[in-house]
């Protein structure tokens, strides 16, 4: 009998080294269709340079210069939205340049427009003689103005009567005196929105700024007029009221005749102020409220007046103040963004050559937006201003005359302190019903500062108290209620817009710094993510259909082989099912990460082979250190890889005791006979 | 803009294929492991010899010789209760027989392998532990069997010293320390392989 004097082993590999060469084959195939795709993708992304490119030349649909500049320039926006969307990376690829080269042929297109815009005499074919001959009698190139709106179309309609014939009907004088001014408040307006250059919020108030300029051509209309009209009524009346003082010096009654002399006076003399200061408040409203459209607008007719009054109040010092405060907010407010600084080539190509800091409004407030827009307008518009005030002035002037004169008048009368405008004092005058019903709304409009207002309030309330019948307190009501309503509107707009003038910049000065601190921080820290890696493969797949959608839209062919990048793609699946026989996986189990989220497992691409450098979010939060060429599996795939560890499946090396009797006793008899021991002597 | 990023499968691929059994560095790294499993179970037969046979008395310590080896063209091993085979090669110096003594005949002597054999002298714990596996049968030492199974008596005379049973111990308890041995080589062949994987 044999007995076994030795035993043996053997691996059996086969399987394995071929499940091996299966997953290395099917990986190489995947490569190679993965590369065929990155070849197509190529295709893509060259017809995107081409669309970028293409952007560049596009030209307006619109007729007239005004919606050829609006559609340029919103195209022009979409592209700088689009650009600034681009990573720093992405800027630098051919697609990106395209883009910029294209903004910079879209930023041309706009100046051409803008410039025909703005020169539009030469095109216009409707532009007849009276048109050329009013240029130097206005002083300005009325030629330019034909294409906006009302004003020119109406000056256009007016010029094509006979002129005489035209200016013989008031009407006509009037409404000519109203196109003119309209059409130098929009062409001021121009040269406004010509400066800024935001032209949306010009063609959004250009008629605003022409309604506005007509609006002042009738105060400015009444005021001469009531000027000139009163003149004669007002001599009269002096001249009445001497005729009045030399009988009383003969010692006739005629203190009654003189006091109802004097007030008829001074109502006369008020009318032509009113008309004045009206005209000079209407004038320099005007101008600030178009100044402040043309920087965005958004700035209401209370802060306006209120902007008005201060700077009728304190002349020079609001000026300064206003000055002040804008290079408050332009300095330390700490609104500050970068811009690139653009050069052009003599063929209208844009390049970048630095970058610069500016002002950026819109990340103020929107309380510090109205203030800054304000003190900018009136820094800018100082000049023009001045003529506001100029009028406004000479009223006041006007009324302080007719003050004197009335108080002169009553104290010869009567020999008692005269009343003035109803707030020096003592009991307001009992204003009679008819006077009530007949007080003019818009004037409590005039003064707009809280004092004033509050002033007329308390008038107003003890002229209702002391009212004679039902008619004069519900005048009086009317007047009460408006005054109550303005003064409530002051308190809510001025609380906001006073704390914004009072704006405390040292705290922002602070805050800006470390803005711009954790901004430059952040931009420093590119850390490459391995989320952004795996999205960035993902979005192969994901981004096919978009990709599409948007290539069929501009008329170009799908690629070939398409449907073999799909197909490669959906490779990964199987790749992960044959890597599944290699039971050694189941080790990253225990120290690997597990995707929750991904359908179906991946392997890690890129460079990073040591270090674990690359993140990887795993299921129960957090981030693992991964290298690339590491398999990460999902939960399904995962229970797999447990199944097989625990016995089901194929997979690995088998243990194959080998042990052959026979063999081993002819192989030990030889070894036996060959170092001459003999053989083993055993009964058979 | 759209790019694919290959290098990942590339690597992968790379990998896939350095698993192979097929390539040296796997090859030697899969040897290493069955050379620690065979360790461990040349240990445990040599313990079950010394405790199961009950030769821990024995003062050559014979339960020392199982041996293991691992083969070089392929992936597996062996244990055995093979001699070792005699270091040194024929090229070797070999002490030269002393001279003829005059008197004629033969007059060699014994060498030592004859008498370690016969006189159970020497080194040789394999043989002891192969006798005592296989066992023999009866034995005279006057006696000896020739190739073809004759019987020879070198003298007269009886000098019959019985036979020795077999214990058929190696066989099994080899076959058995080999089974448990097999999933601690799964396990580390696993370890290797992820090793190989991921670093």
């Amino acid at each position: 009998m044999a007995s076994e004097v030795i035993t043996k082993f053997k691996l059996e590999t086969t399987q394995f080294d071929s499940k091996l060469r299966d997953s290395a084959k099917n990986v190489s195939e995947l490569t190679h269709q993965l590369t065929l795709a990155g070849k197509d993708f190529e295709r893509f992304a060259s017809k995107n340079v081409d669309a970028a490119k293409a952007l560049g030349q596009i030209a307006p649909s619109a007729n007239n210069a005004k919606d050829k500049v609006k559609e340029l320039v919103g195209a022009y926006n979409d592209a700088v939205k689009a650009y600034n969307q681009l990573t720093e990376e992405q800027k630098k690829t051919d697609y990106g340049k395209a883009l910029a080269e294209s903004i910079g042929q879209l930023k041309g297109k706009v100046s051409e427009a803008k410039k025909e815009l703005y020169d539009l005499g030469d095109s216009s074919k409707k532009a007849s003689g009276g048109l050329e001959s009013l240029t130097s009698a206005l002083g300005m190139n009325v030629k330019s103005l034909v294409g906006f709106g009302t004003a020119l179309s109406v000056a256009k309609a007016a010029l094509d009567v006979a002129k005489d014939a035209f200016f013989k009907s008031e009407d006509n004088i009037d409404e000519w005196g109203r196109t003119v001014e309209g059409a130098k408040g929009a062409y001021d307006y121009f040269l406004d929105a010509l400066n800024t250059g935001n032209w949306s919020n010009f063609f959004d108030n250009l008629e605003t700024a022409i309604n506005g300029s007509r609006d002042l051509y009738d105060a400015l209309d009444r005021l001469g007029s009531v000027k000139a009209n009163n003149q004669a009524a007002i001599a009269l009346v002096q001249a009445e009221i001497q005729q009045l003082r030399l009988l009383k010096s003969q010692g006739k009654d005629v203190d009654e005749q003189i006091k109802s002399a004097t007030k008829r006076l001074r109502d006369l003399q008020m009318g032509s102020v009113n008309a004045g200061k009206d005209a000079g408040r209407s004038s320099m409203q005007n101008v600030l409220r178009n100044s402040i459209n043309a920087m965005g607008g958004g700035v209401s007719d209370v802060n306006i007046n209120n902007a008005v009054n201060k700077i009728l109040k304190e002349g020079q010092a609001a000026f300064d103040h206003f000055r002040k405060v804008a290079e408050n907010f332009e300095k330390y407010s700490g609104a500050q963004s970068v811009r690139d600084v653009m050069a052009y080539t003599s063929n209208g190509l844009s390049y970048k050559v630095g970058e610069e800091r500016y002002f950026d409004i819109t990340k103020l407030t929107p309380a510090q937006q109205r203030a800054y827009r304000i003190a900018k307008a009136v820094t800018m518009q100082e000049t023009p201003l001045q003529q506001g005030i100029g009028i406004y002035a000479q009223a006041a002037s006007e009324e302080t005359a007719a003050n004197r004169e009335e108080f002169r008048g009553n104290r010869y009368a009567l020999q008692r302190p005269g009343g003035g405008g109803g707030k020096t004092g003592g009991k307001p005058e009992v204003w009679s019903a008819i006077d009530m019903s007949g007080y003019n709304l818009d004037m409590v409009s005039l003064d707009r500062s809280r004092s004033h207002v509050q002033g007329m309030l308390s008038d107003a309330t003890a002229a209702y108290n002391n009212a004679g019948d039902e008619m004069g307190r519900a005048a009086a009501q009317v007047i009460v209620d408006r005054l109550k309503e303005e003064l409530g509107m002051i308190d809510s707009e001025g609380k906001s817009f006073e704390d914004a003038y009072s704006h405390d910049f040292s705290k922002d000065i602070e805050d800006n710094k470390k803005r711009q601190a954790r901004d430059e921080k952040e931009r420093k820290q590119e850390a490459i993510t391995f989320q952004d890696v795996s999205q960035g493969m993902n979005q192969v797949v994901g981004g096919i259909s978009q990709m599409t959608d948007s290539l069929e839209q501009l008329g170009i062919d799908l690629p070939e082989g398409f449907t073999a990048v799909i197909g490669g793609l959906q490779t990964i699946a199987s790749l992960l099912s044959a890597i599944q026989a290699i039971s050694t996986v189941s080790a990253l189990l225990s120290g690997g990460g597990v995707v929750g989220k991904a359908a179906s497992g991946f392997v890690v691409p890129g460079n990073s082979y040591s270090g674990d450098r690359l993140r990887l979010p795993v299921a129960g939060g957090g981030m693992i250190g991964v290298n690339s060429g590491e398999v990460v599996l999902n939960r399904a795939q995962a229970g797999v890889i447990e199944q097989e560890l625990n016995g089901g499946g194929n997979g690995g090396p088998t243990l194959q005791p080998y042990v052959d009797g026979e063999k081993i006793w002819l192989g030990v008899n030889n070894y036996l006979r060959r170092s001459g021991r003999g053989e083993i002597v055993t009964g058979k | 803009m759209a790019t694919v990023e290959t290098e990942g499968f590339a690597a992968l691929q790379k990998k896939l294929e350095q698993l192979q059994t097929t390539e040296p560095g796997m090859r030697k790294a899969i040897q290493d492991v069955i050379r620690r499993v065979l360790m461990e179970v040349r240990k445990n037969l040599s313990q079950n010899a010394k405790t199961g046979l009950q030769m821990d008395s024995d003062p050559r310590k014979a339960y020392k010789a199982v041996r293991s080896a691992v083969y070089k063209r392929l992936l597996g091993g062996q244990v055995n209760i093979l001699s070792r085979r005699k270091a040194g090669s024929p090229t070797d110096y070999q002490k030269p027989k002393k001279g003829l003594p005059k008197r004629g005949g033969n007059r060699w002597g014994r060498s030592d392998r004859t008498k370690a054999l016969e006189g159970y002298e020497g080194m040789d714990r394999g043989f002891v532990l192969r006798f005592l596996n296989a066992g023999t049968v009866e034995r005279s030492i006057r006696s000896f069997a020739d190739q073809s199974g004759e019987s020879h008596t070198l003298r007269s005379g009886k000098g019959n010293r019985g036979s020795i049973g077999g214990r058929n111990w190696f066989g099994d308890r080899s076959l058995k320390e080999l089974e448990n041995a097999s999933g601690n080589l799964q396990r580390l062949i696993d370890e290797v392989i992820a090793e190989k994987f991921l670093y």
